[in-house]
């Protein structure tokens, strides 16, 4: 699987989160009281902290638990927003961008156990007293080769060093004219992290990735290995002019280390350094934020749907001058301009499809790894995962799909144990997949966990006060009504899994933003699947056109199965509403002209019917004429009018005329 | 016993320097695939000591054939050959379990020196 592709859009998205978190720190801070934005950080925090944790970036899904610990308390008015605590959410998020750049370039992690204390000491101390600053970053210029340890990296010596480590300053130097000195020096951690710790890399990681240094470097690292030993395997890499690994002064931990670790010369060292440009002493500094790889293109939606309309006007332009060269000789020369067009059209639109492969490959990991935190047995079933659909539709359901596959490890699967007493299979399974159905994608997520425990639910209601005490028993789809609510959670403790209920009403609202729904379906004890529908937005789709009522109406094909001429004799009523048998089955037959309030249908003779698929149902429409297929252009239509019932938008004809596109499944209630 | 390589480079005449080279140095070169898919089939077989990996190749790439043969072997011992400007692709190599790596053109000091570090 691409995991570099999928780490640029985690990368790119987590960036905006902290762009967010940044920009709503500051208008809380004007206005604290403002319990919208505390609610929209701790949400970004907490999609953060789940992205994080999905790629397996363990640093900085905890850094943001942390954050989001405090940031549940404010929202809770437990924590009182005072310019120390907001100061702590501004050095925090800081630390974010940081660990964030770091994690994505692949870089040594800084350790913040500081930056956690920090948090966790407002967390626990909820009328905080100590005025706590964010971390002062030290940006010395130096002559020589030196290395100086901040605060924390300082403190984390300390701790290892307790712990039965050794600090050593190892300076590498690599043979002079060395090829490719950045990969000689990835060679070199690869070697050293086998059997240590790197604290600090002078020159930064970032210059001896861009080859800014001249043949030597100091790392600072933490190991249970002798001092020989480290030598022997940093030698054991090729192109090593020479090591030198000598012991930190463990007493002199409480100042800042100045060492010269060039002073100890008992090995020849091929080179030395002329003129080295200043060196950053610390790894978190600015400079790591430049550095982004551009491996993944983001072309702006705006610029894409540019592109798309103006693809859309001249596949419209196409169909005009077909239908004026009709009859004539040019139909040859036309050819040329269909297939031009034709191909133009599709690449276009394949810039905008991606197969949901991209967002469904995170999962096995995900669920590994949460198994494991959650110590069930649980197999991740995948299907579907070619279907492929809008890439800004794929941009954002990943976000949904991790709340739901979390709680449904979380809320979902019975521990082992408890399965095997029910009789159950000891693995529980989750089912992710995904399928177009009409003119929709369907993404279903189901686990056959307990279900969803109705009692439990209404319990919880009622005290939250989202139902009256007299509330009778719920259905399954009230009280999937209930779990996808504000403020509504199960979860008995907060885990790092499940959250603290924020999950499912995310889901909906962004389900919502992308005009999809949510259904639940479950038996309790035995299933819950829940089933996202979302709309497959293209912009240009292919359509059956047909009058009503004089109106030239057009149908998405994805939704018509067939069409059939039926004679009036072969029209049957069954509860009040018309029917006809096809091949066995009873189609209900519907009005077209009715349904969307024209005058009813008046024809002789046989009746044309567009039998059309509505959430698994056929249902048959009868219409005035048929037009035929047509590729059309969907234009949403703005403003008063953009909400009307069985109309999905509007398009312009070949013939210059206004179609209206039909909605089906709003068509019918 | 003079330990086995395998040598794999899509162009005879880098398998031919890189053999010379090799085989001057003592060390016993005991196939030559030219390209990722041969030279996992030949690891299979043979099982050598040591395995050079060009990465350009056709059929199969080099960092394929490494991850391919790390599945076989989680020890093997494999020098990664690059040319001059495909870092990113050593860096991924490496990654991918490969030893030690070496740029072209060759430098016969330089090759010797890869065998004799990771067969210690």
């Amino acid at each position: 699987m691409d995991i570099s592709s999928f780490r640029e859009v985690f990368a790119a998205e987590a960036r905006d989160y902290l762009q967010s978190l940044n920009e709503d720190l500051l208008s809380f801070e004007r206005n604290p009281s403002d319990k919208d934005t505390v609610d929209d950080m701790f949400r970004a925090a907490h999609s953060l902290k789940g992205m994080a944790g999905t790629m397996g970036f363990d640093v900085l899904a905890e850094f943001t638990h942390e954050m989001e610990s405090v940031l549940d308390l404010l929202r809770n008015r437990e924590l009182e927003p005072t310019t120390e605590v907001i100061n702590a959410l501004f050095g925090a998020v800081d630390t974010l961008e940081i660990l964030l750049e770091q994690t994505i370039s692949d870089a040594p992690i800084t350790p913040v156990k500081e930056q956690i204390a920090v948090l966790e000491a407002l967390t626990k101390n909820p009328t905080p007293t100590a005025v706590v600053e964010p971390v002062q970053q030290e940006d010395e210029s130096a002559d020589s080769l030196v290395v100086q340890l901040d605060e924390f990296n300082r403190e984390t010596i300390k701790q290892g060093i307790s712990q039965g480590h050794s600090a050593f300053f190892v300076k590498v130097t690599l043979r002079p004219n060395t090829i490719l000195k950045s990969v000689r020096v990835y060679t070199v951690f690869q070697a050293i992290e086998q059997v240590a710790t790197v604290i600090q890399s002078n020159p930064s990681v970032l210059e001896l990735e861009e080859e800014k240094f001249d043949d030597s470097f100091i790392l600072t690292i933490l190991t249970k290995e002798s001092k020989d030993s480290i030598s022997q395997i940093v030698n054991s890499v090729s192109e090593i002019a020479s090591v030198d690994v000598s012991e930190l002064p463990s007493d002199d931990n409480q100042q800042p280390v100045q060492d010269e670790v060039s002073a100890s010369k008992e090995q020849a060292t091929a080179a030395t350094q002329t003129a080295p440009s200043p060196l950053r002493a610390n790894a978190l500094t600015p400079v790591v934020k430049q550095h982004r790889s551009e491996a993944l293109v983001r072309v702006e939606t705006e610029r894409l749907d540019k592109l798309i309309n103006l693809v859309g006007e001249l596949v419209t332009s196409r169909t005009q001058v077909i239908e004026m060269a009709k009859g004539d000789d040019k139909i040859g020369a036309l050819d040329q301009l269909d297939r031009v067009t034709t191909e133009l059209q599709y690449a276009a639109m394949s810039l905008r499809m991606v197969a949901i492969k991209q967002v469904f490959d995170r999962f096995p990991r995900m669920v590994r790894d949460l198994a494991q935190a959650s110590g069930k047995d649980i197999n991740l079933k995948i299907f579907g995962e070619m279907t492929e659909l809008d890439r800004s539709i794929v941009n954002q359901i990943g976000d949904p799909l991790v709340h739901l596959i979390r709680n449904s490890i979380d809320h979902g699967l019975e521990p082992s144990a408890d399965r095997v007493a029910k009789g159950k299979p000891k693995t529980g399974t989750i089912t992710l997949g995904a399928r177009h159905e009409g003119s929709h994608i369907l993404i279903e997520i189901s686990d056959d966990g307990q279900g969803i425990n109705l009692e439990r639910i209404r319990a919880k209601a009622i005290e939250r006060g989202l139902i009256g005490p007299q509330h009778g028993e719920l259905s399954v789809s009230e009280a999937g009504e209930l779990l996808f609510s504000p403020g509504f959670s199960t979860a008995q403790e907060v885990t790092d899994l499940s959250g603290r209920g924020v999950g499912l009403d995310a889901v909906r609202s962004v389900v919502h933003s992308l005009s999809g729904t949510i259904e639940i379906e479950s038996e309790p004890g035995q299933f819950m699947r829940t089933i996202i529908k979302l709309p497959l937005t293209l912009a240009i789709i292919k359509a059956l056109l047909v009058v009503a009522d004089g109106e030239t109406l057009a149908i998405p094909i994805q939704a018509v199965r067939e069409n059939i001429q039926v004679e009036r004799d072969q029209i049957k009523t069954v509860q009040q509403h018309d029917v006809i048998m096809l091949r066995d089955e009873v189609l209900p037959l519907y009005d077209l002209a009715e349904c969307l309030g024209f005058k009813p249908l008046k024809v002789d003779g046989p009746l044309p019917v567009i039998v059309v698929e509505i959430r698994g149902q056929k249902v048959g429409f009868v219409v005035e004429d048929l037009i035929g297929q047509q590729e059309i252009v969907i234009k949403s239509i703005k403003g008063t009018l953009s909400d009307i019932r069985g109309i999905a938008g509007a398009t312009v004809l070949g013939n210059g005329n206004i179609a209206l596109i039909i909605d089906n499944s709003t068509l019918i209630g | 016993m003079a330990k086995t390589v395998l040598i794999t480079d899509d162009t005879a005449f880098m398998r031919m320097t890189l053999k010379n080279v090799i085989e001057k140095n003592g060390y016993n070169v005991v196939g030559e695939a030219g390209d990722g898919e041969e030279a996992v089939a030949l690891y299979r077989e043979l099982k050598p000591d040591m395995v050079t990996m060009d990465i350009t190749m056709p059929k199969m790439d080099g960092i394929t054939a490494i991850k391919e043969i790390m599945k076989i072997d989680p020890g093997a011992k494999i020098i990664v050959c690059s040319a001059m400007g495909q870092k990113p692709m050593v860096i991924e190599a490496l990654s991918a379990g490969a030893k030690d790596f070496l740029v072209k053109p060759f430098d016969a000091e330089r090759v010797v020196e890869s065998l004799r570090k990771i067969s210690s």
